[in-house]
């Protein structure tokens, strides 16, 4: 059972085995495996920017109003219905545990943004770690080549902060892939071969060639060794680690985790040829290599317009998205189910807040944090089933009720990571990964 | 509102970095920041009340961890569980704010730091105004001067307990990568100096100076202390409450911006005008350097960059920028014919090291920069041994 793991992780990574004996840290990584493979775990955050309707997706109103123009539709597990512009997820539903009971208190993109990435309001003296921070510095096994936490093409324009590691510091930060946030990478948009172009931020340097970037390093660890060996302490080695690292992922084959154009045309188109479906295609590349958390938004393909944010025109706007999402997602799940991957991998599908179940006179919806919803799916969870319960026109919660708090200690106790963990802010204060009860049920 | 996206925090810089230049007594600066008055996008410390959203408890918090060095926001919500704050001293210090017009928006316009006649502030779910009342219990009673006014005096008098220790501590902890008392925004009786009796003689020597910033700097850059070495020559490391050896400090993003804008040679950030008429930097380069690369805290001895932050400091822009042949000062000015290959070594270290390259390093890359480097090109061997430069702990940690 193991060999055949490893091997498909060489062969899926595209390596030969003469490659692999060639470079020094793959001994390392494979003597690591058998114990890696039965702890590690990965997080994928989905990220919908502008907050998705909830009665157009996970928690339809048929017969009702406030339902709107989607039909539901029957899934995998018998009761429980998505909207019918969700079809390839629906058969996977016996996967998902649909949340539909989360009460939130922040109804404005800004600070919505931030509690869900945070679990916290904004403002007051603490600057707290986005999620993904925090779960993978707790996940993470220190022994990967790549980093632990990457956000692929995230939208932070509504709040930068909720996006930053906060008081754990910068080396908790993601690395960015195909942002598109800063004036240069915009210009970078142009697609290549019909699909979007998602790289890494500095990955290398454009100008310089293979041979002269190892000149470089070699210089570079001549004047590192002479400083060292007069400076043994904490701070210049843990800079010189940081930078060994970041040099391994420069010149090694992880990096290819990066280069999409590695997949057949087949998977490619079945994730779909656009930001959020390739994102998706690049999340399940990293953590076949070992990445903890990751995080991807879905903001459709018009950049102009925010996605989810549908104050009108709902309904051609949430049938564009659906597909994206449905596409993405679906090949996400079985891919990494086909790959054993599953069991080990939670993943999260949430926006700021959800959107009035009563539509508004310009066939849209607004903001509604009352009452909306969440879904897990994955490892840790127990799926096909729905949590809480909402009025028949959707705008209260029944039954279940659940907080932000709630949601993220569930995430937390899902991957394995005590909610309860503490790390220690700026200003002294212990503070835990989650405030909030796991929702046991949604447990597997 | 963030003063940050308006490029107001920039501005407070520029003000802070005014006071600092002039030598203005560091009584008089605090002064300022807790008096100020009118818009923010007219003054600089005005700006300290807008990004605090005017907001009583927000304001008491940060002074009183800035200027007197002690947590109490943390009684804002319960009683302090390790010092003696309660939360009557958190909002009884939190009612010299209580009497500021609350901002009518959310735009940068209807922020103004003006004083008003009425306002308190109650204990969250009591009923009872909080009078108020001096860090350490003495009350303030309400007469024909302002709130602030009161405030201002008692916080940067000679004989206010916490703000020349809370000043000293801080300068101790830029220069020397921890406080007498650390963290350096935990003092009390809960946490004691390594020092007391240092910090006590540094601290009445300074209130009795005039609160003079530049002086106290001098002199502890005099100190046997300041001037002892990082190596490590033996053993391990020692406790660092020792001083026994110079700290090895991280740079903040600012700083080491700053060193690489001095490594290049080039003068830098040019100001301009918004619309609002607001000064700021239209450096693109510096806010998304600075985006990347800033930590929690500042003048830290432990170093908390990672992989996306190494990745920007070996491939980004601004080493590009650094190690292009045709942008580098540094590098043009190498190509003169006096110099020798040696020579050209030297200014490359010394200009990024402040020290010669010990005789491993110049026997190698003299012979780098005489072969050409991999390129057979003198002028990129530098540039390549520049980026080296400018990659290695030494250059990236003050040590």
């Amino acid at each position: 059972m193991f060999e055949l793991t490893r091997r498909d992780l060489w062969q899926s990574a595209g390596l030969s085995l003469a490659g692999i004996n060639a470079s020094g840290w793959l001994p390392a990584i494979a003597n690591a495996l058998p114990e890696a493979k039965s702890k590690r775990r990965h997080c994928i955050l989905l990220w919908m920017p502008g907050g998705p309707s909830q009665t157009d997706t996970f928690d339809m109103k048929p017969g009702h109003a406030n339902g709107g123009e989607f039909k539901p539709i029957k899934t995998n597990v018998p009761g429980v219905e998505f909207s019918e512009h969700l079809p390839l997820l629906a058969k996977q539903a016996d996967k998902m545990a649909i949340v539909r009971s989360l009460s939130t208190a922040e109804g404005d993109h800004n600070r919505g943004t931030y509690l869900m990435h945070t679990g916290h309001a904004p403002g007051g003296p603490i600057s707290y770690p986005t999620i993904g921070s925090s779960l993978s510095k707790a996940m993470s096994l220190e022994d990967n080549e790549l980093p632990d936490f990457v956000s692929i093409s995230p939208y932070t324009v509504f709040n930068r902060n909720a996006f930053g590691p906060g008081f754990l510091g910068p080396r908790h930060a993601p690395l960015t892939v195909g942002g598109v946030n800063n004036i240069r990478q915009r210009q970078q948009q142009n697609n290549s071969g019909g699909y979007p172009v998602l790289g890494v931020e500095d990955l290398n340097n454009t100008g310089v060639s293979k041979t002269r970037t190892d000149a470089r390093l070699d210089i570079w660890q001549t004047i590192q060794s002479s400083f060292l060996e007069t400076h043994d302490v904490a701070s210049p080695r843990a800079h010189d680690t940081v930078y060994q690292r970041a040099v391994k992922m420069m010149q090694t084959e992880s990096a290819k985790a990066f280069d999409l154009a590695d997949e057949p045309e087949k998977v490619r188109q079945a994730y779909g040829a656009n930001r959020f479906g390739q994102s998706c295609l690049m999340a399940r590349r990293l953590i076949e290599r070992g990445v903890s958390f990751i995080e991807i938004a879905l903001r459709g393909a018009n950049q102009g317009v925010l996605g989810w944010d549908t104050h009108n025109n709902n309904f051609a706007r949430t049938k564009t998205l659906s597909a994206e999402l449905d596409a993405g997602w679906s090949s996400l799940m079985r891919e990494l189910d086909q790959r054993g991957l599953l069991d080990s991998t939670t993943i999260i599908w949430t926006g700021e807040f959800g959107r009035t179940p009563k539509i508004n006179r310009n066939g849209g919806r607004d903001h509604y944090p009352r009452a909306w919803t969440s879904v897990l799916a994955g490892g840790g969870i127990n799926g096909g089933q729905v949590i809480g319960k909402t009025s028949k026109s959707g705008e209260t919660v029944e039954e279940g009720k659940a907080d932000v708090g709630d949601l993220m200690a569930t995430l937390c106790a899902a991957v394995k990571v005590d909610p309860q963990h503490q790390n220690i802010s700026a200003v002294g204060r212990p503070i835990r990964i989650a405030e909030g009860t796991p929702i046991a049920e949604a447990l597997s | 509102m963030n003063i940050r996206r308006l490029g107001l925090e920039q501005r407070f810089q520029e003000w802070l970095r005014g006071q600092f230049a002039a030598n203005a007594p560091y009584n008089e600066t605090v002064s300022q920041i807790i008096l100020a008055k009118g818009q923010a996008a007219q003054t600089g410390p005005a700006l300290f009340y807008t990004a605090l959203k005017m907001q009583p408890e927000e304001l008491a918090a940060s002074t009183s961890k800035f200027f007197c060095g002690v947590q109490i926001q943390c009684a804002q919500c319960h009683d302090h569980p390790f010092d003696h704050w309660t939360r009557k001293d958190f909002w009884g210090y939190a009612a010299f704010f209580a009497r500021l017009q609350k901002p009518l928006g959310d735009q940068q316009a209807a922020f103004q730091a003006t004083d008003t006649p009425t306002g308190e502030v109650k204990i969250p779910d009591t009923d009872d105004d909080v009078m108020p009342q001096f860090l350490g219990g003495v009350p303030s009673k309400d007469n024909d001067r302002t709130r602030r006014i009161r405030l201002a005096e008692w916080l940067t008098s000679k004989d206010n307990p916490y703000f020349a220790r809370a000043t000293v501590n801080r300068v101790w902890a830029l220069m020397f990568g921890r406080g007498l008392v650390d963290p350096v925004d935990d003092l009390g009786a809960h946490n004691p100096s390594s020092h007391p009796e240092l910090l006590d003689e540094l601290s009445n020597w300074f209130a009795e100076s005039g609160f003079d910033l530049q002086r106290l700097v001098r002199v502890l850059a005099r100190t046997k202390a300041y001037n002892r070495s990082s190596r490590i020559e033996s053993g391990g490391e020692d406790a660092p409450e020792l001083f026994a050896r110079m700290a090895i400090k991280s740079l903040t993003a600012e700083q080491l911006y700053d060193c690489l804008i001095e490594a290049m040679k080039r003068r830098d950030s040019t100001t301009v005008t918004n619309v609002h008429n607001i000064p700021y930097y239209n450096d693109v380069n510096r806010q998304e350097f600075l985006e990347k690369l800033r930590a929690p805290t500042q003048g830290a001895t432990q170093y908390e960059g990672g992989i996306p932050q190494a990745l920007t400091l070996m491939n980004g822009s601004m080493i590009r920028q650094a190690t292009d042949i045709s942008k580098s000062d540094l590098l043009l000015a190498l190509d003169a014919p006096f110099f020798t290959d040696e020579g050209r070594l030297e200014v490359l270290f010394l200009s990024t090291l402040s020290r010669k390259p010990t005789p491993r390093e110049h026997k190698k890359l003299t012979k780098y920069v005489t072969d050409g480097g991999v390129t057979d090109n003198r002028r990129e061997a530098l540039a390549d041994i520049l980026w080296g430069l400018l990659n290695s702990s030494e250059f990236v940690l003050n040590h």
